[in-house]
């Protein structure tokens, strides 16, 4: 899956490149091509760091819009994956937002306790369904770490999902985080931790 | 290092972006230590398992989707540049044009204003003042006036001015039968300023400054308008009827009506108008305008009556002088003089 370094990122690059100043000129089958050459990519990117296929798709499509508008703006300086990358990033954590601000509006979860006609305090009765670690070793080893990622804080999560799926360096990560190269391999070590203790619990052991 | 650094940096290890020492270091360390061993190969599996995880597909509509997106932008973009355009390209100089156009009009409309206030310019205080008490020699006057009607007469006033004219309401009405034949055709809005007395448009015929003065004395003494042509008013209480006798004498001078009219003939008429404004300049007259864009040749200059004769002498070195109307050289004040150069 990863995309590899090396002499094929190069020749991505410069046909990346040509696609660009071709688009800037307002060719829109050129666009087209950075389209289907990136648009898996960044699918990926959101749905990681969303979890919601549709909202996802709905993402990039809003992603490759802003890169239209803004084609012209983007001088060369960063790899177009990195500029695109940076878009698709931003759009899929104001997007999350939206998300958790919406679930946010549910008062009361259903693990609240439930004050009774005469005042006391129930619980709801435990439930049968299995737990989430009973359902993670029922689960293959591709849905366990999909699952320990889904677990990680988003800004956990994006460092691993840039790093380690998206095979970016730490020095892209920085600007695309705008944070210091120390601090993503700090992030980076927490998040593969984290991930590491998740297996272990799901897995019994790596 | 101990074995919590050593932990810390396994993930920096995996990446191979550490530096050789430390690269070292942690070897030796992992060498002696199982359980930093078995951390790291821990961290090794668990990047593996995310690494391998299975990309997710796009969906078959995920492309056209996206193109149908960007080129509805691009659509409204243009539509925007459309009405930009529309707005700066294509109005802009339309706009443009019609400033330059009205620019262009209040040019043309200076330029004919210009020459008013010069000649409102050498309106002689003094000179007003020292004959303001003159109203002995009436009679005199009058008859100079009489001779300036059969002048003015041959030179017709279009009808349009007369209604400009702004005569005093209670100037004392000419009789039916002495009133201008322009006057009588105007339209009948301008009738109440179109009948003046005969010895009046003699006067105005004359000169500037010298319909100016008979308008002051007709205000000052009514009805004895005719017997006070040549005298000199100036009376600063009837500013408002100075106004308007200057008004009418630059009407005049606009009708074609001098205090002398003389033409010169010339070899060249380039060199000679040049010789011209420069005489009337060295002696002491202003030149109040040149080379109108409908009458080419001709020179409207204001002179003292003291210089009138300098001024002649200096013509007659430039061409053949004929004087078509002699100047009233012998009062004090301005003339307006128009001089025209023929070739001959």
């Amino acid at each position: 899956m990863s995309y590899g370094l090396g002499i094929n990122e190069v020749s991505e690059a410069d046909n990346d490149a040509t696609l660009v100043l071709s688009s800037q000129k307002g060719d829109m089958a050129a666009f087209e091509s950075l389209v289907i050459r990136h648009q898996k990519r960044m699918l990926n990117v959101a749905f990681r760091l969303i979890n919601d296929y549709d909202e996802a798709c709905e993402v990039v499509q809003d992603a490759f819009v802003s890169a239209y508008k803004n084609i012209r703006t983007f001088r060369g300086e960063a790899k177009f994956t990195t500029w695109l990358t940076t878009i698709t990033l931003n759009l899929s954590k104001n997007r999350l937002k939206q998300i958790r601000s919406r679930q946010g509006h549910v008062s009361c979860s259903l693990d609240d306790p439930l004050w009774t006609d005469d005042g006391e305090l129930t619980r709801d009765p435990p439930s049968k369904e299995p737990s989430v670690l009973d359902r993670l070793e029922k689960q293959d080893v591709q849905g366990k770490v999909q699952d320990c990622i889904k677990a990680l804080e988003p800004e956990y999560r994006e460092v691993i999902v840039l790093r380690d799926m998206q095979d970016f360096s730490y020095d892209d990560i920085g600007g695309m985080l705008n944070m210091r190269e120390g601090t993503v391999k700090s992030r980076l070590f927490r998040a593969r931790a984290a991930v590491r203790d998740c297996l272990k619990k799901a897995m019994g052991e790596l | 290092m101990d074995h919590n650094s050593i932990r810390h940096k396994l993930s920096e290890y995996i990446d191979g972006t550490i530096s050789a020492d430390e690269k070292a270091e942690i070897e030796t360390h992992l060498a002696a230590c199982e359980k930093c061993s078995d951390a790291l190969r821990e961290l090794r599996k668990t990047v593996e398992h995310v690494r391998t995880i299975e990309e997710i597909e796009p969906p078959a509509w995920m492309t056209q989707k996206i193109m149908a997106k960007v080129r509805a932008e691009a659509e409204q973009r243009k539509s925007i540049f459309q009405r930009l355009y529309s707005a700066f390209v294509v109005n802009l100089p339309v706009k443009a044009v019609a400033v330059v156009f009205l620019a262009a009009i209040a040019f043309y409309m200076y330029r004919d204003i210009r020459p008013q206030k010069l000649s409102e310019a050498p309106m002689p205080q003094a000179a007003v003042k020292k004959e303001a008490p003159l109203s002995g020699i009436a009679k005199s006057e009058q008859n100079r006036a009489k001779d300036f009607l059969l002048r003015s007469n041959q030179v017709p006033q279009k009808p349009g001015y007369k209604a400009l004219d702004m005569k005093p309401e209670y100037e004392k009405p000419a009789p039916p039968a002495l009133q201008d034949k322009a006057a009588a055709s105007a339209p009948a809005a301008a009738k109440p300023f179109a009948a003046p007395e005969p010895a009046r448009e003699a006067k105005e015929g004359q000169s500037n400054i010298l319909s100016q003065k008979s308008r002051a004395s007709v205000g000052k003494e009514g009805a004895s308008a005719p017997a006070m042509d040549f005298m000199a008013e100036g009376d600063q209480r009837s500013k408002g009827m100075a106004r308007a006798a200057k008004t009418k004498a630059v009407l005049r001078e606009e009708n074609g009506t001098y205090a002398a009219e003389i033409t010169v003939s010339v070899k060249d008429l380039d060199a000679a108008q040049k010789e011209v404004e420069k005489a009337a300049t060295a002696s002491g007259g202003k030149i109040i305008r040149t080379a109108l864009p409908a009458v080419k040749n001709q020179i409207i200059v204001s002179i003292t009556t003291d210089k009138f004769s300098d001024f002649l002498a200096k013509l007659k070195t430039i061409g053949d002088v004929k004087e078509n109307a002699p100047a009233p050289t012998d009062r004090e004040g301005y003339l307006t003089i128009r001089i025209t150069m023929t070739k001959n």
